[in-house]
């Protein structure tokens, strides 16, 4: 075994620090998470039913309202709610669907309330269609051309349940003219208890 | 692990008294060794000077995979049905053997924390499409929901008094895969599907019983499984005809 | 003892020398000046030479908005009341509430707990402590408060001189008395924070205080990443004045 026994020189020590910048570099500016982290986006719009290999889910409904009713509460808005009728039909086995998410056109985030029986995730089986409704309290600049992402995982900690899953993205379908509308009608919703969903996952509304 | 500075060693030659100021060549700390100092030896091959590392190599990753192997058996193992203990046809008894830890031994307290053999022989004796499903024994009537078909799975089981019967589940696999009602909670709200309705608490109370859970599906699913099992890893698996 | 005495700092010098020598000797000029400056940043850590300038807590007052982490947060008032929505208070206590106008302006939801941690209970005012050492049984008529906070301190609401523990404040928002968990951004919500205070306060103001939050992007500590911590540090205080109790608090709630 041959010990270091070598002088320190300019030369060495430049290597040295340079090989060290040059693999924090790397490690800094390759998009090495995009390989382990990248969801698999499924891409929509209300009424379509997309197949997330886990689960296969409809949008059914978007609507807006001041106010929600519940069994035991009302909540108001801070902005406005979007409520968002969604159905789960689980393809493999039990499965639970924590993540429910609002983004907007300037990428702000928004998620759901549990308020007045809104939920915030849902839990279904194969073998039957499940009902939920999610509720997103927005500001009125949010509405045009928001999205709704809904998945198994979680949006949490920047989406990390999220990673390497299938993830449904599905366009609200709310154009910059409508939002006038939306943003000044003054509706209350009672949004139902989940439970089975009237029809199968084609989306029709019963 | 290669160093830049090794401590000082006096090599031959190079005792000199400590402290006094040695006068060395500049870009030498005190203590370093001139590099032309070392004796000239027949450099080796570069395999040859790591020959070790490169056979210890191999075995470090194996044992480091070896090492993170634990969260198999600790996190993927234990949460599921992952050990088929018996597989019979519909019809015949299966015997379903598995160890499982009793942490407060809630119906049965002299079993609270320790380890507890389950030993149940359980046969499926149908498996047969529904049109209605009966009356939950909480709550309202349930209505089978369109879009959906219902099953009634009929089992008998016979097994020692007080054996632990929570966590049961009684799942229907269809031909691809798909687990229908593998939740250890069923349609009608039951949430101990291996015992009969009257049964108070999570033990078994006869040596034989039967019982019948109703499991909902997809309307073209084509059932060829019935699996039993009380969380994993260990089940039994009943094949359909 | 003589020769210790004059030969310490003797000895300790021509140590010191001997070690200097013995490295810097044999460098070039170079290698000195990049060793000096090490040498100096070296010797200056101890005294605080990296610490950042200790901030001032700058004044808060009522109706003017301050930036607090991912908030935007005007105070508009603080008020008390018999009992607000479902919280009831224990009899010789009532219900002492801050409202504020909270925004978030960040680009992700934030939970209300962030905001009830960042305003802790204010001081020396007859909070009631945390339940357990919470006895509303031990409030007693001594010492009614003599209406400027500081001497509210009434030492029958707390036993001991350091109030232990006082409570984190239930977020309300007022528009709808409901409790509010998830801040969505680019919404203002009117909430209150809500705190049980013994009946022996009678000050016309609370100090409040707001604690500085800081963002965390990667942490070096633990794993958690991306979140707002709360620091040990007092980033906005100032006096609050109390309106007196209102017969109807779910008036006084409603009415603006």
């Amino acid at each position: 075994m041959r010990h270091g026994r070598r002088r320190i020189t300019w030369k060495g020590t430049a290597l040295v620090v340079g090989a060290v910048t040059a693999g924090c570099a790397l490690v800094t500016y390759l998009p090495q998470d995009a390989g382990v982290d990248t969801p698999f986006i499924v891409e929509g719009e209300v009424g379509e039913t997309l197949d997330l290999t886990y689960a296969k889910l409809t949008v059914t409904e978007v609507r807006v309202a001041d106010t929600l009713t519940g069994l035991s509460e009302a909540a108001a808005a801070g902005g406005t709610f979007v409520v968002v009728d969604a159905t789960w039909r689980a393809t493999q086995g039990q499965t639970s669907f924590g993540g429910a998410e609002v983004t907007d056109r300037q990428g702000r985030r928004f998620w759901p309330t549990n308020q007045a029986g809104c939920s915030t995730s849902a839990s279904a089986q194969p073998g039957y269609a499940w009902r939920t409704t999610y509720c997103f309290d927005v500001p009125r600049d949010a509405l045009a051309g928001a999205t709704v992402r809904l998945a198994r995982g979680g949006q949490s900690e920047d989406h990390a349940g999220q990673r390497r899953d299938a993830v449904a993205v599905i366009d609200l379908g709310i154009t910059p003219s409508e939002v006038d509308t939306l943003w000044e009608a003054e509706e209350t919703v009672s949004p139902e208890a989940p439970g089975y969903a009237p029809a199968s996952a084609g989306g029709s509304e019963g | 692990m290669t160093t830049l500075v090794t401590p000082a060693v006096p090599g031959p030659g190079q005792g000199e008294p400590p402290g006094a100021a040695p006068s060395l060549r500049p870009g030498m700390l005190p203590g370093m060794i001139p590099p032309d100092a070392q004796a000239p030896r027949p450099r080796r091959s570069w395999g040859r000077r790591n020959a070790v590392w490169l056979v210890l190599l191999p075995i470090a990753i194996v044992v480091a995979a070896g090492a993170s192997s634990f969260r198999v058996w600790a996190f993927w193992w234990p949460v599921g049905l992952h050990h088929e203990v018996d597989r019979v046809a519909l019809g015949e008894p299966a015997h379903l053997a598995g160890e499982y830890y009793d942490a407060f031994g809630l119906d049965v307290p002299e079993r609270a924390q320790t380890t507890v053999l389950r030993e149940i022989d359980a046969t499926v004796t149908s498996v047969e499409q529904v049109d209605q499903l009966p009356a939950p024994e909480y709550g309202d009537p349930v209505v089978i929901p369109d879009g959906s078909v219902a099953y009634a799975v009929q089992v008998h089981f016979a097994a020692e008094l007080r054996t632990d019967l929570s966590l049961c589940q009684i799942t229907l696999v269809a031909e691809d895969g798909t687990r229908y009602g593998d939740s250890t909670t069923d349609v009608l709200g039951s949430s101990n599907r291996c015992s009969t309705p009257e049964a108070e608490g999570f033990v078994s109370e006869q040596p034989e019983w039967e019982v019948t859970s109703f499991v909902l599906a997809d309307p073209g699913a084509e059932i060829t499984q019935v699996r039993l099992g009380f969380g994993g890893p260990e089940h039994v698996t009943f094949e359909l005809p | 003892m003589k020769h210790a005495r004059n030969d310490g700092p003797d000895l300790a010098f021509r140590l010191g020398r001997r070690v200097v020598t013995a490295v810097a000797d044999d460098m070039s000029t170079t290698q000195r000046v990049v060793a000096g400056v090490v040498a100096a940043l070296v010797a200056i850590s101890p005294f605080g030479a990296w610490n950042e300038v200790e901030p001032q807590a700058d004044p808060l007052t009522v109706g003017t908005p301050v930036e607090v982490g991912p908030f935007e947060v005007t105070v508009e008032k603080a008020a008390t009341a018999d009992e607000l929505g479902h919280l009831v208070p224990a009899p010789g206590n009532h219900m002492l509430a801050v409202v504020a106008h909270v925004t978030n302006t960040g680009e992700v939801p934030e939970y209300s707990s962030t905001i009830g941690e960042a305003i802790p209970a204010p001081e020396n005012v007859g909070i009631i402590p945390e339940a357990p050492l919470g006895e509303p049984g031990t409030v007693t008529e001594a010492a009614p408060g003599t209406g400027d906070a500081p001497d509210g301190a009434d030492p029958a609401a707390s036993p001991s001189p350091d109030e232990p523990g006082l409570p984190s404040a239930s977020v309300v928002n007022i528009e709808d008395g409901t409790s509010i968990r998830i801040l969505n951004p680019g919404l203002t919500y009117r909430v209150a924070l809500i705190w049980e205070q013994s009946d022996t306060f009678s000050g016309d103001v609370i100090p409040l205080r707001i604690m500085a939050l800081e963002w965390i992007e990667e942490s070096a500590g633990s794993l958690d990443n991306e979140y707002w911590l709360l620091l040990d540090e007092v980033a906005f205080a100032g006096q609050i004045p109390v309106e007196p109790a209102k017969p109807a608090p779910d008036a006084d709630a409603g009415a603006q």
